[in-house]
């Protein structure tokens, strides 16, 4: 009985040499993601990815073309979507089969959104009104895309908050449309991500043959470790009984 | 020393159980991989359709209905023009031809499913659903479609838009309770930042970390014992 003991305690403390920083790394990755909300991650809590400018057609200072002209000017169109900018433009975003552009509501040209007008839709995206910064740091990114938002194209504006969280928008340079928002909790919050799966490079792959043998020598650690709590307690009960 | 031990067994008597099924789970989601958890090996997503004809009811008119809407986007659907009316708090889907709701019928929520599909099989069953009961974080009709290929895929329809709501596999099943469990969350819906996911994560976080610092004050004892036993026979030379 002792022998057994001591044998199943070596095969723990040997095995424990093993599996033991990977499960401490996965029990402080874990809780970590557990404890933060997962909204207040996405930045569902800091910004509105709809926008906050409401349509109020009737304050647009000249008549709207209709859906109808648009089709007319502008061939091979997929969607139509009608907005106002935050700079009290009525627009239009008209996705192409192979290309997004915006179009003037009114004039129908087509225009490019320049850095302030940038600023303005960032500002209008962030609903923590406080910590709105005037002057952000704005980027247009045209040859390399930081990893956090590895999955957009190319090119990106970037607008970067100076507040507490480093809060960074991500802004599509054709549409205006909001592609992410990253902060400080994210970023760690992915890197924690990373030692959840395991993929230190992409971060995205949970399947890792190294991710898999840990997780089975962790299973056979475990079960050592409950096979010395029964051994234990049936110790201890036969010494109760005695 | 004897007092961390204790305390490990402590709390390896309250999670034991938990923190088997978190490794077996977790084994389960890396075994299968991304695609196939979501169901998708066979999915395509179909190119959208050209905006050919303007629709009867103008873009005015909806926005003139929808006074606080912050977005109107004309789109066509299996052939019919869709509007999708973002508002403040929710999304409303209109059919840009009659100005009606948007309703969708099974042969329409078919002809989607067979577009975004590229599978051997065929359709061998269909049936209305409530997605709450088939998909997480999901709510309303829908209609699911079987395809008859090695996976047993299902292809989930939303109703309230015509839209793709997610993929099911003969796995499907497997996968939700191993989600249930990984994540404590016994309602299906996914959420992992449940009171008792969090409390018992804390509880496995102590746990290892007395584990980890019993093997390091093993070693440091074992070392002590071997500078002990060699200054013992340093002095008997």
């Amino acid at each position: 009985m002792k022998r057994t003991r001591i044998r199943w305690r070596i095969w723990h403390r040997r095995l424990a040499w093993l599996v033991g920083i990977q499960l401490l790394l996965w029990s402080i990755s874990g809780a970590y993601m557990v404890w933060l909300e997962l909204d207040y991650i996405r930045g569902a809590s800091h910004t509105n990815a709809k926008g906050q400018q409401q349509l109020l057609l009737e304050q647009a200072p000249k008549t709207i073309a209709s859906s109808a002209q648009v089709l007319e000017q502008y061939t091979d169109v997929t969607a139509l979507t009608l907005r106002r900018l935050p700079t009290e433009q009525w627009v239009y975003q008209v996705d192409r089969r192979y290309t997004t552009l915006l179009v003037d509501a009114v004039s129908l040209e087509s225009f490019t959104l320049q850095q302030a007008d940038i600023v303005a839709l960032a500002n209008d995206y962030r609903t923590s009104q406080s910590s709105i910064d005037d002057a952000p740091a704005v980027r247009l990114l045209t040859e390399q895309l930081p990893q956090e938002v590895n999955f957009a194209a190319l090119p990106l504006w970037q607008v970067t908050y100076s507040d507490l969280l480093n809060t960074t928008l991500y802004i599509d340079p054709a549409s205006g449309v909001l592609v992410s928002t990253r902060h400080d909790f994210w970023r760690l919050f992915d890197f924690m991500w990373m030692l959840h799966i395991m993929d230190y490079d992409e971060r995205a792959d949970i399947s890792t043959w190294w991710a898999q043998a840990l997780m089975l020598l962790s299973l056979v650690f475990i079960l050592t470790g409950v096979s010395l709590l029964l051994l234990q307690l049936r110790r201890l009960g036969r010494r109760f009984h005695a | 020393m004897r007092s961390l031990l204790r305390l490990h067994r402590l709390l390896a008597l309250l999670i034991a159980a938990q923190v088997i099924i978190w490794v077996v789970s977790g084994f389960y989601f890396s075994w299968l991989g991304h695609t196939a958890l979501a169901g998708e090996k066979y999915r395509i997503t179909s190119a959208p359709q050209l905006l050919t004809e303007p629709p009867a009811i103008g873009m005015q008119t909806i926005a003139a209905r929808y006074p606080e809407a912050i977005s109107i986007e004309l789109h066509q659907i299996m052939n019919t023009p869709q509007y999708s009316i973002v508002l403040p708090t929710s999304e409303v889907y209109v059919n840009a031809n009659t100005g009606e709701r948007w309703s969708t019928s099974m042969a329409t929520a078919r002809a989607l499913a067979l577009t975004n599909y590229v599978g051997p099989g065929v359709i061998a069953a269909e049936r209305q659903v409530d997605l709450s009961t088939v998909l997480p974080q999901l709510t309303g009709e829908g209609f699911a479609f079987t395809f008859t290929d090695n996976e047993q895929t299902v292809i989930y329809v939303n109703a309230s838009n015509t839209t793709i709501a997610g993929f099911g596999n003969r796995y499907s099943a497997i996968t939700d309770w191993m989600f249930r469990l990984h994540f404590m969350d016994y309602s299906g819906q996914r959420d992992f930042n449940n009171l008792l996911n969090r409390s018992l994560g804390l509880v496995l976080l102590f746990f290892c970390s007395s584990g980890i610092l019993i093997i390091v004050r093993q070693l440091a004892s074992r070392r002590q014992r071997l500078q002990r036993s060699k200054q013992l026979t340093r002095q008997d030379a």
